[in-house]
């Protein structure tokens, strides 16, 4: 990316180009599907010719895409921002523990015979809340916020957490098992218009804020006492880029489950593609991770023959060779 | 000259350990102010405090005749630079990306830049030297070019003041000098007050103005390179033996380490 250009162009135009790639996956999201899978018809239902298909693109695969933008979008972001405050390039979104606290909480919620929203939601939420507070109890004191404490205490959490999710799974015999096997793998067919709405409420605000902080985060990269030494408030940026973006992570595993891969692959490729600036890579996350999810999405539901496949299969499938690929690429 | 920097009584702790008793002292505006010692002496705590990175227990600190906690972490950041011994980047980021990281102080939250910034930032690179490299990635710089960078990043924060914690401890000669010469240029050019750590008392007798010898978070001695550099304040600080004559260069001490092996020479 060429630095002749000042920053806002920059991101106008990463903007611009992720945007497209989304709105391309979009559409192929919402035309495609087990009923219809071709343009000419899609075209028809929108043209009011096929009021069945026009029903199931509005109503199932409409709100699906969405979901998934936002999902991958979210998740995205949520790794390009952890790798970033732990300065550790393996974070993750799900390595405080979230992910783990949220499954305890989902699965729980199961065996209660909840509904799958806001039953379900509310304890996975809950669940992956509990175990931020207890990573943040474990590492606070003398040790608050220096990087390594953190992580630590958030993979020793979430491998408890495993534990007690096997041993759960463990003592299920009945149907349940399925609906907690499937949760865990990540899901994104139970979705509507209105929840959509609820999420995005949550979600964007999330989004502006982590967007505004980015230029913060470029200086947090050179370490903690240099950024402060060029005027970053340290502690306050980042425990406020923690809560929110933990938070925002929190949302999107409760109401989908845990989709993998997604949060640590999507901020390499941008990373290697577009540079370090997080003032282009924050936009370039939520867009790109959006358009990336879509597909993957997508690919899910049309490759088995019947029924679908997890997500999450999909996600790491295309991500692992793409990511060996830009990595072996000549020239970085 | 009127100090820039004062040191009133200044204690530090950490974790109920002492680092700093009771330290005083004042650093002339426009001077190259070099802090030797040995590890541990309080040297690094000593310039954490300075920049706000710790805080004092008691005692107090001013920059420009204004308590150091009475600045914000922005205001300070453009009175105050800071270079450490070595700024790992795990990130690639690109040389100008890092240089024009040092315009931050003087920007919004979003590091908007104008075109003074980066007319700035040029100069930055081209006085240290390093616009050629601007489009490399930092991490496959080596050290001294590591070491220009993060140099010219800092000048780019136009601070009144530059701290610098070793910087010449992992280069070889040649960028050692050059990276001292930066520095007396800084000074003499851009009335620029340098406060360095330094554990080379060959390069601080050569280079600083004003040497303050630490030793478990005392001060031993200060002053000119003639006043410290003898043979019993280096013994006390050190406990080392070494010789101090004249540089060839003359008008500067030369200390030479004398091994175990040459001690009967001196007895």
């Amino acid at each position: 990316m060429t630095k002749k250009y000042s920053i806002w162009l920059r991101i106008v135009i990463v903007v611009v180009i992720t945007a497209v790639a989304l709105l391309i996956t979009s559409l192929m999201g919402i035309s495609m599907g087990s009923s219809q899978t071709d343009f000419h018809s899609f075209f028809n239902a929108i043209l009011g010719k096929d009021s069945t298909l026009l029903l199931i693109i509005w109503q199932i695969r409409f709100p699906r895409v969405l979901l998934a933008a936002f999902v991958g979008g979210t998740l995205s972001l949520g790794g390009l921002v952890f790798q970033a405050l732990l300065r550790n390039p393996l974070a993750e979104p799900y390595i405080l523990g979230i992910s783990g606290g949220a499954a305890i909480g989902g699965i729980i919620g199961i065996l209660l015979n909840l509904s799958r929203f806001p039953g379900v939601c509310a304890t996975a939420f809950t669940g992956s809340m509990a175990t931020l507070a207890l990573v943040f109890v474990f590492s606070s004191g003398k040790t608050a916020l220096a990087k390594d404490s953190l992580l630590l205490s958030g993979v020793i959490l979430n491998s408890f957490c495993a534990a007690v999710i096997m041993f759960l799974v463990s003592i299920v015999q009945d149907s349940r098992l399925h609906s907690i096997i499937f949760w865990l793998m990540g899901d994104l067919s139970h979705t509507d218009l209105e929840h959509i709405g609820y999420i995005s409420i949550l979600l964007i605000p999330c989004f502006i804020f982590i967007f505004g902080m980015s230029h913060p985060m470029n200086l947090l990269l050179m370490g903690k006492d240099l950024a402060q030494s060029m005027g970053v408030r340290v502690k306050t940026v980042s425990l406020s880029l923690l809560i929110v973006t933990s938070f925002m992570i929190s949302v999107t595993v409760s109401y989908c489950g845990l989709i993998g891969f997604v949060g640590l692959v999507m901020p390499h490729l941008l990373r290697m593609l577009l540079g370090s600036d997080h003032r282009i890579l924050v936009p370039a996350c939520i867009f790109g991770g959006g358009a990336y999810m879509v597909l993957c999405d997508l690919l899910a539901r049309i490759l088995p023959e019947s029924g679908e496949m997890s997500v999450g299969v999909i996600t790491a499938m295309i991500g692992a060779p793409l990511f060996i690929f830009l990595l072996k690429r000549p020239g970085t | 000259m009127k100090p820039i920097v004062c040191f009133e009584n200044v204690c530090f702790q950490y974790d109920q350990r002492k680092i700093l008793n009771n330290i005083s002292f004042q650093v002339s505006q426009g001077s190259f102010f070099i802090i030797i010692g040995p590890n541990g002496s309080g040297k690094t705590s000593l310039l954490k405090t300075l920049s706000g990175l710790e805080k004092s227990s008691s005692g107090q600190i001013s920059i420009l005749n204004k308590p150091v906690y009475r600045y914000s972490t922005k205001e300070l950041a453009t009175v105050l630079a800071y270079v450490p011994q070595t700024a790992p980047v795990d990130f690639p980021f690109t040389v100008i990306d890092i240089v024009r990281m040092g315009r931050a102080p003087h920007l919004g939250i979003f590091g908007d830049e104008k075109k003074d910034d980066l007319e700035i930032a040029r100069q930055a690179m081209i006085f240290t030297n390093t616009d050629h490299l601007a489009n490399r990635k930092i991490n496959q710089l080596s050290g001294g070019e590591c070491q220009r960078v993060n140099i010219a990043r800092a000048i780019c924060q136009q601070p009144h003041i530059l701290l610098l914690d070793e910087p010449t401890a992992s280069l070889d000669l040649g960028h050692q000098t050059r990276i001292m010469d930066l520095m007396e240029k800084l000074k003499t050019e851009q009335d620029m007050t340098i406060i360095m750590i330094s554990h080379d008392i060959n390069l601080a007798a050569l280079y600083g103005d004003h040497i303050l010898v630490l030793k478990n978070g005392d001060i031993v001695a200060q002053g000119s390179a003639n006043d410290v550099m003898t043979f019993d304040i280096l013994e006390t600080a050190y406990q080392c033996i070494v010789l101090v004559d004249e540089s060839p260069l003359g008008k500067y001490p030369r200390i030479t380490l004398v091994p175990e092996k040459y001690h009967y020479v001196i007895d």
